[in-house]
């Protein structure tokens, strides 16, 4: 009887630490990118009514994708001040693949009190990764500065991406 | 002495604002990218704590501060402090005393002194300084916003400053470790949705007449890294005054002279024509990327 008792403890143990490191084995397998990029470059914006079509170009660098370039374009409504909330999607690419990525809701550029310098702040959704970061998936949080009368932009990503 | 004294305000400038060359991608934070050693936070009051930015010559304003020990981060109290002064320019320096039931003071901003405006002092902005050395030798500094109309200005007529006497405030400064600490003040909107405007807008002043327009202006260090509250840093950013259900996003933003640009957090808050009168707590709230939550209850005062 004690070596019937001994033996099913001993099985369900052997089953917990299998099942166990079944999981431990599906949490090894993601693997976590802190990824950082800094680009900077020239933005367009063009308001009709309270629609501002908005599109930007510059180069830059970023996390294993390496130096390349941004590109992007969205629209924000301007009725909504002093900060516009925007939305679109871009992509950031480089020697070492690309990024496409979505702007997700409650992104805003905050202007100064001429309307002329824009603190931007908000959260990217990778869309698709290529390249060394082919299947990597997650949110970045971008912030920056728009200079609507130089017409120039600075912007830094950052976050952590999984695959 | 006043040679020594002039020594602590250089040094104090030298080690408290840190990193003004590391400023990122065009951003200048107020009052620098990193606060080191000692913050410090001050306002100007009457001594019925009515925050007021023009004062005639003659009249008398006080300074009220409370300062936070960047290596401890546990707010300063007299025993801690080896001198707390306020330095104007072409005027005797004004000692700043730890008595919370002094005349301007409160129970967060416990440190005060009084400077009676001499009749000649002339007409403008006072560029004063807030210095402090505590009794481990470490050094902090206060200055203004460099937002013209928010200063304070010595003028013959004052037009925009409301004074009635405002509360002592409900809470005192932390005794704990701080993990994050706060400027706190605002200043009069220039487009108030149910009142007539004031001579100026922008001006500091913590008393308004229901209707009028509320700006709340702040900025904030990560004790532990010294670190300025940016949007780079930061994940939520909001204010609530009492009886507003939905918190105010707070927008971290380019203020001034385009010489003289700076960056810091605000928003605004149409006053209600039927908000209650009297005084009314308004909770500034922050929580960093990386987990760290701070709060600070900022008493204002609703007149008709």
């Amino acid at each position: 009887m004690r070596f019937r008792t001994t033996t099913l403890i001993v099985v369900a143990l052997c089953a917990l630490v299998v099942a166990g490191g079944a999981l431990a084995g599906a949490a090894t397998s993601t693997k976590v990118i802190a990824f950082t990029g800094r680009y900077a470059g020239t933005a367009v914006t063009k308001v009709t009514d309270d629609v501002a079509d908005i599109s930007a170009s510059g180069s830059g660098s970023g996390t294993l994708i390496g130096a390349g370039k941004i590109t992007g374009k969205g629209s924000g409504d301007t009725s909504q001040q002093p900060c516009v909330p925007f939305g679109g999607s871009g992509t950031l690419s480089g020697g070492g693949g690309t990024i496409a990525f979505r702007v997700l809701a409650a992104s805003r550029g905050c202007g100064d009190e001429a309307g002329q310098v824009f603190s931007v702040v908000g959260k990217a959704s990778v869309l698709r990764a290529t390249g060394k970061l082919a299947r990597a998936k997650g949110t970045l949080k971008f912030t920056g500065i728009y200079d609507r009368g130089a017409g120039t932009f600075s912007v830094k990503f950052s976050g952590s991406l999984t695959r | 002495m006043r040679e020594i004294l002039s020594f602590g305000a250089a040094l104090a400038a030298a080690v408290t604002f840190g990193g003004v060359a590391a400023a990122a991608d065009g951003e200048t934070p107020f009052p620098a990218p990193k606060v080191l050693q000692v913050f410090v936070a001050a306002q100007t009051v009457t001594p019925e704590r009515a925050v007021i930015t023009q004062i005639a010559p003659g009249s008398t304003v006080v300074f009220r501060a409370y300062a936070v020990d960047g290596k401890t981060r546990k707010v300063l109290a007299a025993k801690d402090v080896k001198y707390f002064y306020v330095k104007i320019p072409n005027q005797p320096n004004v000692k700043l005393r730890f008595n919370a039931r002094g005349a301007g003071a409160t129970a967060r901003m416990p440190w005060a002194g009084s400077w009676a405006v001499p009749a000649t002092y002339p007409a403008g902005t006072v560029e004063f300084k807030i210095l402090i050395k505590i009794e481990a030798k470490r050094y902090g500094q206060f200055v203004q916003m460099p937002v013209q109309s928010s200063q304070l200005t010595v003028t013959s007529t004052p037009t925009t400053s409301l004074t009635a006497p405002v509360g002592v405030g409900p809470t005192a400064a932390e005794a704990a470790k701080l993990e994050v600490a706060f400027y706190v003040d605002s200043v009069n909107g220039t487009r108030p949705a149910a009142a007539a405007p004031r001579p100026v807008g922008c001006t500091q002043t913590n008393v308004f007449k229901r209707g009028e327009q509320f700006v709340l202006r702040t900025w904030g260090s990560d004790m532990a890294t010294g670190e300025i509250l940016s949007s780079a840093n930061v994940d939520t950013a909001t204010f609530t005054p009492r009886g507003v259900a939905a918190p105010i996003t707070l927008n971290w933003g380019a203020h001034g002279a385009t010489s003289n640009r700076v960056w810091f957090w605000t928003n605004f808050w149409n006053i209600p024509a039927d908000y209650p009168l009297g005084d009314a707590v308004v909770r500034v709230s922050f929580k960093t990327d990386s987990g760290k939550v701070g709060s600070y209850d900022y008493l204002i005062t609703i007149i008709p």
